[in-house]
């Protein structure tokens, strides 16, 4: 039994070893185990199998000779030969390299899934601009696991400009918050909302509804979440912005910076369906 | 070779018994583990995983040199070689060292 097992963990070395040292092995066993005892020589075969797979480096195999044709071997002189390493990545290695990129999969899956926060989106959004793929839009509440993205192309500054400009018409909120009127919020334009939107607050209630946030004809609690600034602002989703929120601004609006840049850009806070229409002719 | 040999670390203890056990004549597996048996009277049992787990890693280095069989081929006899005794040389001057300072602090820590 004692030889059964030794033999079996032998023969689960690496090949190169196993073949070199083999026959050697078995006799010291079968001539040892008497004076040293089964248990410990199986112990110590194991943890020779342990160091053989993950210390050792690879045992290289024969070498590849190659003669090469060439116009001087033609002609009777010295053929050119070219030798190839036989260098096999150990399994040891594979298995290793197999199991990190499981790990690291997991572990962006895992990211990704359950800590959506607004950091890991932006710096995914920084490294999708940077490496030139879509950036990434929030589509849904942040707050919630599983919010849903959608990819944006990138598409000419102009026309996201005109998009702009026939929103912000309806938008008192951006309007206020685009102090320089180019469509676009700024770092120092996202940190001082919190002081910027209180002024909007015409009935000193406040909070800021409906009637504050959106201008006639889009007067209606409805299509607040419509709006992806709102929406976010709205973290209770009660159709208003309350003092809290107003004060959580920057950070609320920061979620929608899908670039990671530090400021929104039109693609970053135009409605979804705006969007899409402008998708259409690119 | 010296200087590869000053820069080389501690030997575990497997490598250093088997250079040991070779430093006095060629000797196959199962005798290296006999000999170490031997030296260490019974305090050090090398197996024979860690044996030739030791001596493939020896062999590699140079350090020893597997000779072929006699009458029985399975049997192959492990001889050392120059660079082998040197690094074992170099590993008896410093554990050498290391006794004489341990004597010397035990000695001046008991005084």
């Amino acid at each position: 039994m004692g030889r059964r097992l030794f033999v079996a963990i032998v023969r689960l070395h690496p090949r190169p070893f196993r073949e070199r040292f083999e026959a050697e092995l078995l006799e010291a066993f079968d001539l040892g185990r008497a004076s040293l005892g089964t248990a410990p020589l199986l112990w110590d075969a194991l943890r020779s199998l342990f160091r053989q797979w993950l210390l050792r480096p690879p045992m290289p195999g024969p070498d590849v000779h190659i003669a090469v044709g060439s116009a001087s071997s033609q002609h009777g002189h010295v053929p050119g030969c070219v030798q190839l390493e036989a260098y096999r990545i150990r399994p040891a290695a594979k298995a290793s390299g197999i199991m990190l990129a499981l790990a690291m999969f997991g572990a962006l899956q895992f990211a990704t899934n359950h800590w959506s926060g607004p950091r890991l989106q932006n710096a995914m959004g920084a490294f999708r601009h940077a490496v030139g793929l879509p950036i990434s839009r929030v589509e849904g509440p942040v707050a919630k696991k599983g919010a849903a993205t959608v990819d944006v192309p990138r598409a000419p500054d102009s026309i996201w400009d005109d998009l702009a400009e026939k929103y912000f018409a309806g938008q008192p909120v951006l309007r206020a918050l685009d102090s320089d009127g180019d469509y676009r919020l700024s770092a120092a334009e996202i940190a001082a909302a919190p002081s910027v939107l209180p002024m909007l607050d015409k009935n000193r209630d406040g909070k800021l509804d409906v009637t504050e946030c959106l201008d006639p004809p889009m007067r209606d609690p409805v299509l607040m979440p419509l709006s992806p600034v709102l929406r976010q602002l709205d973290a209770d989703r009660n159709s208003e912005v309350s003092a809290a929120e107003m004060r959580n601004a920057a950070a609320a609006l920061l979620i929608l910076d899908a670039s990671g840049d530090g400021q929104l850009h039109p693609v970053e806070f135009l409605p979804e369906r705006g969007v899409n229409r402008t998708l259409r002719f690119f | 070779m010296a200087s590869d040999i000053q820069r080389t670390p501690p030997l575990p203890p497997a490598t250093l018994h088997i250079l040991l056990a070779l430093s006095s004549s060629d000797l196959h597996g199962y005798g290296i583990m006999q000999e170490v048996l031997r030296q260490t009277e019974g305090s050090y049992k090398l197996g024979p995983g860690t044996l030739y787990d030791n001596l493939q890693r020896l062999l590699d280095q140079g350090l020893v040199t597997e000779l072929a069989g006699g009458e029985d081929s399975r049997r192959r006899v492990y001889r050392l070689n120059p660079s082998g005794r040197a690094a074992l040389s170099h590993e008896i001057t410093r554990l050498d060292a290391v006794v004489r300072t341990g004597k010397l602090n035990l000695q001046t820590g008991g005084a």
